[in-house]
């Protein structure tokens, strides 16, 4: 729980996924000392009386002040952690357009909108297409129906991930990075802040969606965990592990001075299909939801990161056997829009490396080559969309990789 | 209330059929083939023959082609002879008996058959072994299921695969029939596998080409649980890190029986796929042989697998098959030495044992409380088996709830019993028992007589087949009998296997007359009674019903810590054989089994039971051989493995020692005996903890 600072705060804030990551809150700023949290009411008279008998007669303003220069993120460092989350979320989400025109070839649309021009106060903006969905059927849900049954045989093997997976995993994600909350709060910050907009983008296309669960389906289904209420395409578990795990191998990738392994990319996307499994295993999720959820979470990593304007060639891979090659293959202020079409899912299982491989998302199709998840030609998100309070977060956590190498990353 | 009748079918009698299993199952326990807990549906109706089982007594097989001797076992849709009721009826005129010997179930998907395999392309050949410089020193086959034969405890210094051959047995065949290179299921060649391996991007991906972790499949993916029985085995009897020179002298053979085989753990299914085995690990062997290019290379064969009844005489099905590899084996051949391991059976206290030794000759009868629990989806089996030449056999059954008076009696040379349910006209029938002798391939009867009893399960979920009645069955066996003869009776194990869902429960003996104080005693003194002979249970002769021929090496557990028996292990008695010798199969008291490869690379994980105890000896062989590549013949029977002596202070400590396989201790291999020491300190603090 400790483990959780920060951001996490933001979570139960808002309260929207249910998570443990709650809790999160009363480390980093309840438990940070005076002015955080609440007061008792013991404590609350306390002070009362206390400054009745300390202040003396009322003498106006008696301290020097510097005022803050509107907008600055620098201002950042003075928010808490769920004040700071707010600001971040908001400015994700107010880029985003979700568009429920279903069409032929989709359902339900996410664009990003790209500011052009600013002629005297006004912005125009350009609108492409980051993400789509077409949902599958029922037909195609009955058919990926007995990969929910199989997989049940393991449910005791992996109970005890399943359980301590029910809110965000955090710690999955944090053994491997070896997060701390005094060493790496800014990183833990960052990494509760798009698991948060992984979650609230998820729920959005769930809800367009409108899919139902594998219990629906079978009274065999008989899952070991509650039944989230909501949609079941694409699964939010998913779609949060894949966004932090692509952000998180961004981050420490992303510094010119280092030469970082794919060791800690690579467990990271292992853990991530591994949590996407395991809700397959508890009976919650069809394989076709972790295939929309790694899908929809690898492109929000990257959207997230190009928002921090941190995307761009990577650290090359020094040491590695293929010395010499760019690590991470992105392009600054460029992100891969991807559709899924869930008519074609057919039987196909989920595996991580149908959709993330050699550093890259990449597209799947099914066994008859029709697409599934489909890439198209990166679209601009730019300078001009970049969060400047995401910004500020995304060099502050920067700053918690400094001495790094590529012999203790690998 | 349900009523429950004994019907007699006089005209069955002893000799007209050679498998009472094969009969039940056609007669009764098809209506309750179960499916495992959230099976997709229904196998198809199999059957595997072997039309050349006369290979058995005719030693020349060895010199056929490797495909003439597995293409003789065949699948097949239909059943190859009708076994109702009145078939057998009919059987007492032609005097002929129903022989299926040569056939049983085959449990496999569809898939795992290649189309019209009766026109299998003739002899496709495997691919080729390890590369032709690789110094091959000896082979280890490893016979078992859930095997990650990608391990990289089994990887060669080279990065490729130490695993020369493969087979899946319930793998997906391939299409082309014209390629399998077996009769079915997937093989896998030493190329394939390194090709996998240098193509694979990550393990997961390892398991998926090699078919080993593909959910579409309607089976138990067991390597994506932690625990994997098959790689453990492996790893204690053939895994080294790639590193270690030594590992490339050691070539594997994996053969993976199907699942659904391993799972019915009556070994009703099992005889012909194990027959299956071993043809192929020989033929294999000769093509590993060929290539290394070398007049004698040692096969060491490890089947980790038990059951619980059986002769007990060495004439099980499986032991034969097992026996005929390593007996009688020229010398010139080579593949020379051949050495099977087998695990003693971890039967010791299930209470699945009882005999009764005739001191001088008379009537003599086995008295039997059989306790079927409730709840119970699988069927449950009993044999009793008396001497060939035993007078008036006579077997005496009473069911639970039974009215007083209202046992079901038949004399053994007229017919068999068949217990039906409720009042309807038709049959429903819940339970069997009828009595057959040993025979040999020919079908002539050449042994001791078997009563097999089998209930049909006490609990049915998912068809109208009624269920038996749960609780005690009284079941007595009489017969006339010499001085020293023996009726002896066990039960089939029903328990759960690792790595699978749990099907059946365990049926055991009861002593009504024993006392809590009695049965605290015997576990004070580590049940040292070792002459039971008077009919009550003991656990003594528990050993593992194909682990009693004398050519194999049958290993018990012992306990690192204090050397005393595994609780579990199972022994020998006056009339069954002993282990050869113990190896190390729980650390301590409190630290059960041993560590090794878990289903994953990098991986460690434990394992108890005789199963591991086995595979160790089969290493410290391979090993032997490794060193001392043995020239002479004599050599060749008698391999001097590091063991160590343990003594005992009184006759009857001795006797146990000696029953239980614990004379000779195997001396830990260096690794076990790292983690030995690892675990010593952990359980010093557990110990102190406690007390």
């Amino acid at each position: 729980m400790p483990f959780s600072t920060g951001a996490t705060g933001a979570t139960g804030a808002t309260g929207a996924t249910g998570a443990t990551g709650a809790t999160g809150a009363t480390g980093a700023t309840g438990a940070a000392g005076p002015g955080g949290g609440a007061f008792s009411p013991g404590l609350s008279f306390g002070i009362t009386t206390a400054r009745d008998g300390i202040i003396g007669a009322w003498q106006g303003p008696n301290r020097n002040l510097h005022d803050n220069s509107a907008g600055d993120p620098n201002n950042m460092a003075q928010w808490p952690g769920w004040a700071r989350s707010y600001v971040v979320q908001t400015d994700l989400l107010a880029t985003l357009i979700f568009e429920e025109v279903p069409d032929e070839n989709a359902d339900f649309r996410i664009r990003h909108l790209e500011p052009r021009n600013q002629i005297s106060g006004s912005v125009t903006f350009d609108s492409s297409e980051l993400f789509s969905f077409k949902r599958p059927s029922l037909t195609e849900f009955r058919r990926q129906l007995d990969y929910v049954n199989t997989y049940s045989e393991l449910r005791l093997d992996r109970s005890a991930e399943i359980l301590s997976q029910t809110g965000y995993p955090e710690h999955f994600h944090g053994v491997i990075l070896g997060l701390h909350p005094d060493r790496t709060r800014y990183t833990l910050e960052l990494m509760a802040m798009a698991q948060l907009f992984a979650t609230g983008v998820a729920q959005r296309v769930k809800h367009a969606l409108a899919c139902k669960r594998p219990d629906m389906f079978s009274s065999q289904i008989q899952p070991m965990i509650p039944m989230p209420g909501h949609g079941t395409l694409p699964s939010g578990h998913a779609t949060e592990a894949f966004t932090v795990a692509r952000v998180m191998s961004l981050l420490v990738d992303d510094r010119a001075d280092t030469d970082v392994g794919n060791g800690v990319q690579d467990q990271l996307m292992h853990q991530a299909e591994r949590i996407a499994i395991n809700r397959t295993i508890a009976g919650v999720h069809f394989p076709a939801d972790s295939i929309a959820g790694a899908m929809l979470g690898l492109g929000l990593g990257e959207y997230f990161v190009a928002r921090a304007n941190g995307l761009g060639v990577g650290a090359s891979r020094g040491k590695n056997r293929n010395a010499g090659q760019a690590y991470t293959k992105t392009i600054r202020n460029r992100v891969k829009p991807a559709r899924f079409d869930g008519t074609n899912i057919s039987s196909l299982d989920f595996r991580m490396r149908d959709l993330f491989r050699s550093g890259e998302r990449q597209s799947l199709d099914n066994e008859s080559s029709v697409p599934v998840v489909e890439l198209l030609e990166a679209v601009e998100v730019s300078e001009r969309s970049m969060s400047r309070p995401l910004r500020w977060l995304w060099e502050r956590a920067k700053e918690e990789w400094p001495a790094r190498t590529a012999s203790d990353m690998w | 209330m349900t009523k429950y009748r004994w019907e007699h079918f006089p005209e069955i009698q002893l000799g007209a059929y050679t498998n009472p299993y094969t009969v039940w199952f056609e007669v009764v326990g098809r209506r309750y083939k179960n499916s495992q807990p959230g099976d997709r549906k229904c196998l198809p109706d199999l059957w595997i023959v072997d039309y050349a089982p006369k290979l058995e007594t005719n030693r020349s097989w060895r010199s056929l082609d490797a495909c003439d001797q597995l293409g003789a076992l065949r699948i097949e849709s239909e059943c190859p002879i009708d076994t109702d009721i009145d078939t057998l009826k009919t059987t007492a005129t032609s005097g002929k008996p129903v022989d299926t010997h040569t056939w049983h179930r085959a449990p496999l998907r569809a898939e795992s058959v290649p189309g019209a395999y009766k026109s299998l392309a003739p002899c496709p050949k495997p691919g080729a072994p390890c590369d032709r410089n690789c110094k091959v020193k000896t082979i280890v086959a490893i016979i078992d299921d859930a095997t990650n034969f990608a391990h990289h405890r089994f990887r060669s210094g080279d990065g490729g695969s130490r695993v020369d051959y493969a087979w899946v047995m319930d793998g997906t065949a391939p299409r082309d029939r014209n390629s399998a290179t077996v009769p079915f299921g997937r093989e896998w060649s030493n190329k394939e596998i390194a090709d996998i391996l240098d193509d694979a991007s990550n393990e997961s991906d390892v398991l998926r080409q090699l078919e080993l972790e593909d959910f579409a499949q309607n089976e138990t993916i067991a390597l994506s649980k932690r625990i994997s029985h098959g790689t453990h085995i492996m790893d204690l009897a053939a895994g080294f890190e790639p590193g270690e020179d030594i590992g490339d002298s050691h070539r594997i053979i994996s053969v993976q029986l199907p699942r659904r085989v391993i799972l019915e753990a009556s070994g009703a299914v099992l005889h012909l796929f194990l027959k299956a085995a071993t043809r192929y690990v020989e033929a294999r062997s000769r093509e590993i042989a060929k290539q290394a290019d070398t007049k004698s290379l040692p096969l060491i064969i490890n089947f980790s697998y038990g059951l619980g009844a059986g002769s007990h005489r060495g004439s099980h099905p499986i032991e034969k098959c097992l026996s005929e590899m390593t007996a009688n084996r020229d010398t010139a051949d080579p593949i020379n030495p051949v050495q099977v391991v087998l695990p003693a059976g971890n039967r010791f206290r299930a209470d699945g044992h009882a005999r009764r030794v005739a001191d001088s000759p008379g009537a003599e009868a086995l008295d039997l409380d059989w306790m079927i629990p409730a709840d119970d989806i699988s069927p449950n089996f009993l044999e009793i088996w008396l001497p060939a030449d035993a007078g008036e056999p006579c077997v005496e059954i009473v069911s639970p709830g039974q009215p007083f008076g209202g046992a079901a009696r038949i004399d053994l040379d007229g017919g068999a019993l068949a217990l039906a349910s409720g009042d309807t006209e038709a049959p429903d029938f819940v339970a069997w028992a009828g009595a057959d002798t040993e025979t040999d391939v020919m079908g002539n009867g050449i042994g001791r007589i078997r009563v097999l009893v089998a209930v049909a399960p006490t609990r049915v979920s998912r068809s109208d087949a009624p269920p038996a009645p749960p609780g005690i069955w009284q079941v007595k066996v009489s017969a006339t009998l010499a001085s020293k003869q023996d009726i002896s009776a066990w039960i089939q194990r029903d328990d759960r296997l690792f790595g699978y869902r749990r099907l059946g429960r365990q049926s055991y003996f009861v002593d009504k007359k024993i006392v809590p104080e009695q049965l605290l005693i015997q576990e004070l003194e580590e049940f040292s009674n070792v002459h039971v002979t008077n009919g009550k249970i003991c656990g003594y002769g528990s050993l593992n019903g194909i682990g009693t021929n004398g050519n194999a090496f049958i290993v018990a557990g012992y306990r690192w810590r204090d050397q005393a028996s595994s609780h579990y292990s199972s022994a020998g008695s006056g009339t069954v054989r002993s282990p050869s010798l113990s190896a190390v199969s729980d650390r301590s008291r409190v630290l059960a089994g041993v560590l090794a490869a878990g289903s994953r690379s990098g991986t460690n994980a434990v394992l108890n039971g005789t199963s591991v105890a086995a595979p160790q000896v089969a290493r410290a062989l391979a090993l032997r051989f490794v060193d001392d590549q043995p020239s002479q013949a004599k050599e060749l029977t008698s391999v001097n493995l590091d063991t160590e002596q343990t003594s005992a202070p009184t006759p009857v400590e001795r006797k146990a020692n000696e029953l239980r396989g614990r004379r000779e201790l195997l001396t830990p291999q260096d690794r076990v005996k790292s983690q030995m020491a690892h675990s010593f300190a952990e359980d010093r603090l557990v110990r102190d903890r406690i007390g």
